[in-house]
């Protein structure tokens, strides 16, 4: 019957046993003995500071909005390269021309610099002030506190300079 | 079997639907939602439409729930737990199940109960015969990928325009506040 798909079930389902398992095995198995610092979340010795829940870039959702139109596509694709050697050119005219129209969006967004992961920031709506972000101080992906990198000794220069709007990207 | 793995999928989407609803944590109910994502993704398998069922998997869980995932995580952090009245949420998904059911038992579709078709069939290759007959859905094919270009160009531009820090990000604003004091410190 359904002998296919029970295989998937059967992989899917091994799949979360070998990691539910381990941890019910483990966790039974080690002695548990907690103390403060054991159970502060572990950042390479340091103490931890802020908040785990930070603010994403948007630059993440952005991409991510990319990706979903492009999982879209191949979710086409995938009955389309099924059948295509068997429909001959036509297919591989029409398929092409349904890659080809959504070529035009990636050249889009790449032309837009929606794609650039590293781009000047319009901090301020008021006065143009822009915050350069620096790729250094980029690890989470949005730019870090300026007085934590001022304090680091490596801040980010936040340079002044009246431009009008979204200049260069948008 | 069959009833089995339909009581195991039905019961993984109700079970994940329930916990969206409930949790607390506004990321709790994004990761519940992947259990109904995936128990829906079952149902489809147990209806023969396989296809669907893998489209399901590779676009709700793999780019629906992610871009959920990022937009709450763009969202300022809101530590305050959702204490919106419990009572008021039961009676409102009581009052929606009763509708539920009494549309049910009104409604004049008798769905089949059993099935007794074969083993179904892999559909992927079907479709796209359909998707590239011409007399068949070759135009909406085509279609699709203009109506994904203007999704992309659209919610992209959309997503763009937000991105100038708001000046009301009072962390931000404090330092700019700061950041023009010093400067004209050093000015004078």
């Amino acid at each position: 019957m359904y002998f296919d798909y029970f295989n998937v079930f059967v992989f899917l389902t091994t799949g979360l046993l070998f990691v539910f398992a381990n941890m019910i095995v483990g966790g039974l198995v080690r002695p548990q003995k907690p103390t403060p610092e054991k159970l502060s979340p572990y950042e390479c010795g340091e103490d931890v500071i802020g908040d785990s829940w930070i603010r994403f870039d948007i630059r993440f959702y952005t991409t991510a909005l990319i990706y979903l139109i492009f999982a879209v596509e191949i979710a086409f694709l995938f009955p389309w390269a099924l059948v295509v050697r068997e429909i001959g050119m036509l297919a591989l005219v029409e398929g092409f021309t349904f890659v080809a129209i959504l070529l035009l969006g990636l050249v889009y967004v790449w032309v837009k610099g929606d794609l650039d992961w590293v781009k000047t920031y319009n901090a301020s709506v008021k006065g143009g002030t822009e915050v350069e972000d620096r790729p250094a101080a980029d690890i989470h992906g949005g730019p870090l506190p300026v007085e934590l990198l001022q304090a680091a000794g490596v801040g980010p220069t936040i340079t002044e300079q009246q431009t009008k709007g979204e200049k260069g990207h948008s | 079997m069959e009833l089995l793995f339909f009581l195991l999928f039905a019961g993984l989407a109700i079970a994940g639907a329930v916990a969206t609803v409930w949790m607390r944590y506004v990321v709790h109910s994004a990761f519940a939602l992947m259990g109904t994502f995936l128990g829906v993704a079952g149902l489809y398998v147990l209806l023969g439409a396989d296809f669907l069922a893998i489209t399901q998997i590779l676009i709700y869980v793999g780019g629906i729930l992610v871009l959920i995932l990022f937009g709450i995580m763009l969202t300022p952090p809101d530590r305050t737990e959702r204490n919106a009245k419990r009572v008021i949420g039961f009676s409102a998904s009581l009052v929606a199940i009763a509708l539920f059911l009494a549309v049910q038992i009104g409604s004049v579709v008798r769905w089949a109960e059993k099935s007794n078709l074969e083993a179904p069939k892999a559909t992927a290759a079907p479709i796209g015969r359909e998707l590239l007959r011409p007399d068949g859905y070759l135009i909406p094919f085509e279609l699709v990928s203009v109506v994904l270009l203007v999704a992309l160009i659209g919610s992209v531009f959309i997503a763009r325009r937000r991105k100038a820090v708001r000046v009301d990000d009072s962390s931000t604003a404090a330092i700019l506040a700061e950041r023009g004091t010093l400067q004209q410190k050093a000015g004078a």
